[in-house]
């Protein structure tokens, strides 16, 4: 049986000690793919398949963490990926900073062990493969609505990127359009959208309207869009076990907020990459016939 | 020829305003649900009416099951839906729609539309 190591990122320039440390402890037991921290912006998909990201923080290097930590997660495609921080001696409000801009934890690298840190990655992951039965009767129609509606409205290529399974609640982005869904199969259908492929999508759809670019049409624009997916998936769905009524869409903003989905049910997630930028589809239902282990 | 948009997407309405035009249809109102929709009638006169399916208050089929009773039942509707769910367009039909557009949609798709609501216009 042949056995692959699994697959870790570490964000980190050259020269310094904790870093050196990680590599020698998973050496042998991970594949470990070091990046610099001034690099990580032009990172691209290089991530995919990766149990995840540890990123070493050095304040002479980079005084905004936060915002490597943001081309971190948009570097992994907002995938609920463990990306743990590690800096010395973090200060609260630092620690706030770092899981406020989508850290999963932040370690200080004058007290931790290499080791320890691996563990973390291991202990959070939260990533499996699309369950086999739901990928093409469930998934693939919203993929498809996503992908037409995208390419219609803003004129604009969507090519699917990766599809996973997880359990987490926390979601990545700028701007999520949230839409109930009801009847045999009960869930949430989420858009997810960082504010530059938002604001991208938007203006291409309101250039030939000949309308400005303002807050209230953006997440309207958005807005429209989860309503248009959800109808179009809804069409594709409706002589199968998972049709389904919605509800009108509901827009939130703010960046790497919460969404609590009902627990305990599998979350499909789906990213897609553009000319226009990156987003994903993120799908919870309770699914007849579909057994799922947490509580309802 | 007045034309009535309902829908709660602001940016929709500026899309089917827009389409509108190109057709030579530039005289619009606008109502963000069913129960202004019904209100704008009450004020305008109003030749075809372009209506949403999913909206807060009063969606699209309780519009056109209100509409029914009210002397604007004769006016053409258009419904302009992402619902693309064929039950769902069975009863807008079968509640006095004459045409069913299915959003996203091109100027090819209203044309088609309107020579079914509205043959004499655009």
């Amino acid at each position: 049986m042949s056995t692959t190591s699994p697959l870790v990122f570490l964000v980190a320039e050259q020269g310094q000690d904790w870093p050196a440390r990680f590599l020698d402890a998973a050496s042998g037991s991970y594949t470990v793919t070091r990046v610099p921290l001034s690099e990580v912006h032009t990172c691209g998909h290089t991530h995919n398949g990766a149990r995840g990201v540890v990123v070493c923080h050095d304040a002479s290097l980079s005084p905004d963490l936060g915002d490597s930590l943001r081309h971190v997660r948009a570097c992994v495609h907002y995938a609920d990926l463990p990306v743990i921080a590690v800096a010395p001696s973090p200060s609260a409000s630092m620690r706030a900073r770092m899981m406020a801009a989508g850290a999963s934890d932040v370690y200080d690298a004058d007290s931790t062990e290499p080791e320890q840190v691996l563990r973390a990655v291991d202990n959070r992951c939260d990533i499996e493969p699309v369950m086999a039965e739901l990928h093409d009767s469930l998934l693939m129609p919203f993929v498809e609505a996503a992908t037409h509606t995208i390419e219609e409205m803003a004129g604009s290529s969507v090519s699917l990127h990766s599809v996973y399974q997880k359990r987490g609640y926390r979601i990545f982005g700028d701007y999520s359009v949230m839409v109930n869904l009801s009847a045999d199969s009960e869930g949430t259908l989420v858009l997810s959208f960082p504010s530059e492929t938002g604001s991208a999508i938007a203006a291409r759809i309101l250039e030939p309207l000949g309308a400005d670019l303002t807050e209230e049409l953006l997440q309207s624009t958005l807005g429209e869009i989860g309503n248009i997916v959800t109808g179009s998936a809804k069409g594709r769905l409706a002589n199968t076990n998972y049709r389904f009524a919605m509800s009108t869409p509901t827009v939130v903003s703010g960046h790497n907020h919460e969404v609590r989905y009902q627990p305990g049910l599998p979350c499909l997630v789906a990213s897609f990459t553009g000319e226009l930028g990156d987003f994903a589809l993120q799908l919870c239902m309770a699914l007849p016939g579909i057994a799922h282990g947490g509580e309802s | 020829m007045k034309v009535l948009i309902i829908d709660d997407s602001s940016i929709m309405r500026m899309m089917i305003r827009n389409l509108l035009k190109q057709v030579d249809l530039p005289d619009t109102v606008e109502a963000g649900d069913g129960l202004e929709g019904l209100a704008a009638l009450g004020r305008e006169r109003v030749d075809l009416i372009m209506l949403d399916m999913h909206m807060p208050k009063m969606d699209g089929l309780e519009f056109l099951q209100h509409l029914q009773g009210t002397p604007w039942r004769d006016i053409p509707v258009i419904v302009v839906s992402s619902d693309s769910d064929t039950d769902r367009m069975w009863k807008a039909q079968s509640l006095g729609a004459c045409a069913y557009v299915t959003k996203p949609f091109r100027i090819e798709g209203l044309r088609e539309a309107l020579s079914v609501a509205a043959p004499t216009a655009g």
